[in-house]
């Protein structure tokens, strides 16, 4: 069943299947909130509220339309609101903090590189990190991000490119441990 | 003189763009070669990172919170006259009251209120025992508004979740006692009924607040629902992410 016939199904009040999406975007949605908001506990409660808020606003979402846009504009307007709420330290940021506990030093440098490039992410602006995470780390492609931001295709491509050379400055800059 | 070869078009290269000709002057010149190195280095970086899972208790949240809205769906319908009726009743309640207190001193009429209190309240568990499951639920509400709450009501409360016939009468009763997660006995008592619910909806909802209580007696009992063969997977699976979070 494709991710719009679920979403029809629980607009018509078969919440059940709510727990089907649920597996699906769960893990994307939380990693990026993970990587936009670089804190695990606000990340952790911004995903939780995030499906509560497709149960409870699932009437507006439009039938036919993309369940994945939907979802993601839903998690780029929660993300907006807790920058707007929150001052962000990010002097205190762990880049350890986004990484997962089963990846350990494994000596191939793998775990150090990831390091190092969670610290560069901390570096970019809030725009340009969501930026990187939708296009790179999500996989979106560059048409979807542009619809979502209301933009032209060219210019997600030339703010990514940018968004790219920025963060390889910062990352061949920071000195390895 | 050749043009020059931007970072842009490295990262476009670098992003699946077909470009032999640059490709070539990019394999030719060291400088080229070090810039392109440097952008694909960042590029797998992005691509090698491994997600994080989601918390068992995130899941675990929006559970619970889907239980609601299934229940709440559910009595919606069938409340509509009961809300309308309990309106009318407190107008007539309060027009009556309102014109017997305006003769009395105010010891008088806050012994009065003492002792409507108390009949309420005898009331109230009355009629928990005897009527219909919607006034059963409209008695729990009541009970769960009370700004204030004696040890006898939580007892009332205790004695509906482990008894009452309906599934959605004891789901009443236990969100009311949610208000009450403070008092280690009755943190005691919601762990005991583990034992004693059967209905999953009401099972996956005592789970989870004993989750967010974080009552690790409740370690037992959910490896004892685990074990059941009555039980359901999904109520299995709820105990299971409960105890690792509770572990």
């Amino acid at each position: 069943m494709t991710d719009e016939q679920l979403m029809s199904l629980v607009k018509a009040g078969q919440l059940d299947y709510l727990n089907e999406l649920f597996s699906r975007y769960s893990k994307r949605i939380y990693n990026y909130f993970l990587k936009s908001t670089l804190d695990r506990a606000d990340s952790d409660d911004l995903t939780q509220d995030l499906f509560i808020r497709v149960m409870k606003y699932r009437n507006s979402y439009k039938e036919g339309h993309s369940v994945q846009f939907w979802i993601f504009q839903i998690a780029r307007n929660m993300v907006k609101d807790h920058f707007r709420k929150m001052k962000v330290h990010k002097d205190q940021f762990n880049p350890v903090e986004v990484m997962p506990e089963v990846m350990e030093e494994s000596g191939n440098g793998e775990w150090e590189r990831e390091r190092k490039l969670h610290q560069a992410m901390m570096s970019l602006s809030d725009e340009k990190r969501e930026l990187l995470v939708l296009s790179k780390f999500q996989g979106m492609k560059y048409e979807q991000i542009a619809t979502m931001r209301e933009t032209s295709v060219s210019n997600i491509k030339v703010q990514v490119h940018r968004t790219i050379k920025e963060l390889r400055d910062i990352y061949f800059e920071i000195k390895e441990d | 003189m050749k043009e020059e070869i931007t970072d842009e078009q490295i990262i476009a290269l670098l992003e699946g763009e077909v470009n032999p000709a640059l490709k070539s002057r990019i394999d030719a010149d060291p400088e080229l070669t070090r810039r392109f190195n440097n952008l694909k280095e960042v590029l797998e970086a992005i691509e090698i990172t491994q997600e994080v899972e989601v918390p068992a208790h995130v899941q675990a949240g929006f559970q619970q919170a889907l239980l609601q809205e299934k229940l709440k769906g559910n009595n919606q319908t069938q409340w509509s006259w009961m809300q309308i009726a309990a309106a009318i009743a407190l107008l007539v309640i309060g027009f009556g009251a309102g014109k017997f207190s305006s003769g009395n001193t105010s010891e008088e009429l806050s012994s009065m209120r003492a002792e409507i209190q108390s009949l309420k309240e005898v009331t109230l568990t009355n009629t928990l025992q005897k009527h219909s499951a919607s006034k059963r639920i409209l008695a729990v509400n009541q009970i769960e508004e009370k700004a204030s709450i004696n040890r006898e009501l939580v007892s009332t409360l205790i004695t509906t979740l482990n008894t009452d016939e309906s599934p959605n009468v004891r789901y009443a009763a236990l969100q009311a006692l949610k208000k009450f997660m403070g008092e280690e006995d009755v943190k005691a008592e919601l762990v005991k009924s583990l034992e004693a619910q059967t209905d999953p909806l009401i099972q996956i909802s005592l789970i989870t607040i004993l989750v967010e209580a974080e009552e690790r007696s409740a370690i037992a009992p959910l490896k004892d629902m685990i074990n059941d063969e009555q039980t359901t997977p999904e109520v299995k699976q709820q105990a299971q992410v409960a105890i690792q979070v509770l572990t």
